[in-house]
């Protein structure tokens, strides 16, 4: 027995020296923003320089899991922010198995109705979770901290309890603001709530654009792409996908404005990281190679 | 018993029929019959012995062969491209992948919707076509569902979909490793119902005894399900997924390149609920019980423990010989009589080659954990006699030779299967070896307290999240 003692002593001296290690190491301050590698769907980490986390949708499966525990520390089951922009496969499953895996302190979403088998799951999940459960519309907005905060530009009007067919268009889209900078997050939004975005004259002009649906061609118009002029854009969408995601015209629209653009079927994971009063960086891992880049802006 | 099982061994090799070995069966049974009445003197020993062998023999071809002969209704729907309708139960725990669920279904009755020419489906839907629809079986069939909604063992389903016969990967025997299961059709992405039972044609189609048998594991399951999820709360990925394969062989959730990376250091055994595991089990179970009751008690609390282990780790075939060989270990201290090793693992060997006769030639992981169990027996004793020379600190000669004789005595069979043998498993074995319990320990009490006090759990959870990192990174470091 003595020396299976010794082995947990050691063992917990271990721990807690490793613990101190990585907590000095992860000391970084700023804003993080993750665009997972999770296939053909979205899942967006956000990490505020207070260490608030906020994971937007789950991609089309399980991976979002995997995802997570490599951009989390390996103590922290907790996530303080779930939002879903809305109900559709590639961007909810993933988070039911968050949502079992994760305490998670509150939800947003739409509330729009949806009667698939996930959702059903997604419906029972919340409900045991017991977390504050937000639907929200353009106007609303979060304050984070007094550097961070993000605006709600979509829906247009409270949709909680609607019948819709698809629904891409009722996508919540986020503008997430720190420091000087802003990051645009689109969800699935085709032309139609593109083009009423700009008509309305809602403020989108952004740094940094997540392309709304996959890179599909009946989304990022000319006109919104001209009012959001970003200096560079993410794609989240998986290689090969039956889909022909991401269109060559999206592509060309972007390339035109010399907008560069980062997929995730080709890089992995991307990381979009921003420090206070210095300028953002684009970091990525390329899938099976050791290589990490950093591309400076 | 050694006959037995040569007998179905060459039954399941060679095609052999089943008259010859009744005619042998027969003439051998005749022959000790004849010389029994002419009295005790012709009949020597030798002779007696070697017609029992035969007779043995015989009995174990018969055995594969009546195994084999099971009516498959629902192969003559393979590849055909026609819409059927399958109803019956879950028979098994549903497998969650990453992005999909696999049931497997044991079919109790067969319905096509529509009219179908009856030459293409051939005998099976004749005889539809003469019943009123429906056709009724208790075979099994392996689908591929959707991620959700989520099934659970027992659950009567419906489901409608296009057979297919399995397919062999670039290196592996996919068609024999369902076959052992009795599996030998597929169906992706059916539209799948819950039912109940009154959609049956015939209600009493499922058995009494089945209802039994679903009313038991449903609950077993229910108490692994929640206790998995417990462990995947508390610690991260991949941890978790690793601290679940450890403690109950469950594999499914871990990632594919950590999986490779075990494949290669040949420490998947680890994974997979071994003699190793069982014993583990075994002491904490009967010290736990020996710290209140009797020695005497004690014990068949520890035995019913091991089979309430092996149930919930889904009774696979290394698990069940684990659990046989370690009750025996275990019968034999209690009776404090010396152990024969090799009656005990030829008895726990036919016990389970009766039970399923084809685990002898398709189960590799059969193969492999008698090979390695027989290394540590014979090869072993025979290998420290050699190796005194080893240092010996935490264990680490006894490890080292324990590793090295299971290696050498399955290396012929990882040879046949695999191809390719690793150098580095004996270092990466160990090296993770000693940690294997204390992680085992960690990840169950961390399992455990997550299920009554979820911050409990976590604390506990980061020591055993520290253990399965150590050996994570071995692993990635030698593969």
């Amino acid at each position: 027995m003595y020396p299976n003692l010794r082995i947990i002593i050691l063992g917990v001296l271990t721990l807690f020296l490793v613990l101190t290690f990585v907590v000095e190491f992860r000391g970084e301050y700023g804003l993080k923003v993750y665009f997972f590698d999770v296939g053909q769907g979205d899942s967006i980490f956000i990490e505020t320089e207070e260490k608030k986390q906020i994971l937007i949708d789950g991609g089309p499966d399980n991976k979002v899991v995997q995802k997570l525990s490599e951009a989390m520390p390996f103590w922290d089951r907790t996530i303080d922010l779930v939002i879903l922009t809305h109900p559709d496969k590639d961007h909810i499953l993933g988070l039911i198995e968050v949502l079992k895996r994760y305490r998670v302190k509150g939800i947003i979403e739409t509330g729009i109705e949806c009667g698939k088998a996930e959702c059903v799951v997604w419906k029972e999940l919340k409900e045991k979770e017991k977390a504050p459960v937000i639907f929200v519309k353009l106007g609303d907005s979060l304050i984070l901290n007094e550097n961070t905060k993000i605006l709600i530009l979509n829906p247009f009007a409270d949709m909680a309890g609607e019948k819709i067919s698809k629904a891409n268009n009722s996508s919540i889209v986020a503008k997430l603001i720190y420091d000087g900078y802003s990051i645009l997050l689109t969800g699935d939004i085709e032309k139609h709530i593109e083009e009423k975005l700009v008509l309305a004259g809602v403020d989108i002009d952004s740094d940094y654009l997540k392309i709304p649906h996959h890179g599909s061609k009946t989304s990022t118009t000319e006109e919104f792409l001209e009012k959001i002029s970003p200096l560079s854009a993410f794609i989240s969408l998986g290689k090969n996908n039956s889909y022909g995601h991401p269109h060559d015209e999206v592509t060309g629209r972007l390339e035109k404005r010399n907008i560069k653009y980062y997929r995730t079927d080709e890089l992995g994971t991307i990381l979009l990281s921003c420090k206070f009063n210095e300028p953002c960086s684009v970091k990525f891992q390329i899938p099976n190679s050791k290589i990490q880049i950093t591309n400076d802006k | 018993m050694l006959a037995f099982i040569l007998g179905v061994g060459s039954g399941s090799f060679f095609d052999i029929s089943q008259e010859v070995f009744l005619v042998i069966a027969i003439i051998a049974v005749s022959l000790v019959a004849v010389f029994y009445r002419q009295g005790s003197k012709t009949l020597s020993f030798p002779v007696a012995f070697s017609a029992f062998l035969i007779l043995a023999f015989s009995a174990g071809v018969l055995r594969f062969d009546v195994s084999e002969s099971i009516n498959k209704v629902l192969t003559s729907f393979n590849d055909t491209n026609v819409k059927v309708e399958l109803r019956g139960y879950i028979n098994d725990e549903p497998q969650r992948l990453i992005d999909k669920q696999r049931l497997t279904l044991q079919v109790k009755e067969i319905r096509v919707p529509d009219y179908v020419d009856p030459v293409r489906g051939r005998g099976a839907l004749r005889a539809l076509a003469a019943s009123n629809g429906a056709v009724f079986t208790d075979e099994k069939i392996l689908t591929t569902v959707n991620l959700y909604p989520e099934f659970q063992y027992g659950d009567l389903i419906s489901i409608v979909g296009i057979l297919q016969s399995p397919k062999n990967f670039d290196d592996f025997d996919y068609i024999n490793y369902l076959a052992k299961d009795g599996i030998f059709s597929l169906v992706y992405y059916p539209k799948i119902s819950e039912i109940s039972k009154d959609a049956f044609f015939r209600p009493k189609e499922v058995s009494i005894f089945e209802n039994l048998k679903i009313g038991l594991f449903k609950n077993i399951f229910r108490i692994k399900k929640s206790f998995e999820e417990s462990i995947e709360r508390v610690i991260a990925e991949p941890n978790a997924a690793l601290i679940n394969g450890i403690l109950l062989g469950s594999r499914e959730n871990i990632p594919q390149d950590l999986k490779e990376a075990f494949n290669k250091t040949g420490t998947t055994h680890i994974l997979a609920i071994s003699g190793y595991n069982i014993t583990i089990v075994g002491l904490y179970i009967s010290s736990l019980f020996m710290f209140f009751m009797r020695r005497q008690k004690a014990f068949w609390f520890t035995v019913l423990g091991i089979v309430i282990f092996t149930i919930l780790t889904g009774a696979s075939a290394s698990v069940i010989r684990a659990a046989i060989m370690g009750i025996l270990v275990l019968l034999a201290y209690r009776e404090g009589r010396f152990h024969n090793m090799t009656n005990s693992i030829v008895f726990a060997g036919v016990i389970m080659i009766i039970l399923n006769p084809k685990v002898l030639r398709f189960d590799i992981g059969f193969q492999l954990s008698f090979l390695a169990t027989l290394g540590l027996i014979y090869l072993a004793p025979f290998l420290s006699e050699k190796l005194k020379r080893v240092p010996e600190f935490w264990n680490f000669r006894e490890n080292f030779i324990a590793t090295l004789s299971a290696q050498i005595m399955v290396l012929p069979v990882i040879l046949y299967n695999f191809g390719s043998f690793s150098l580095v498993s004996l270092p990466a074995n160990v090296l993770i070896l000693p940690i294997v319990p204390i992680t085992m320990f960690f990840g169950f009490l961390a399992g455990v307290s997550g299920l009554i006090w979820l911050r409990l759990g976590e604390a506990i959870g980061l020591i055993a999240w520290l253990f399965s990192e150590y050996e994570i990174l071995i692993v990635k470091i030698f593969s």
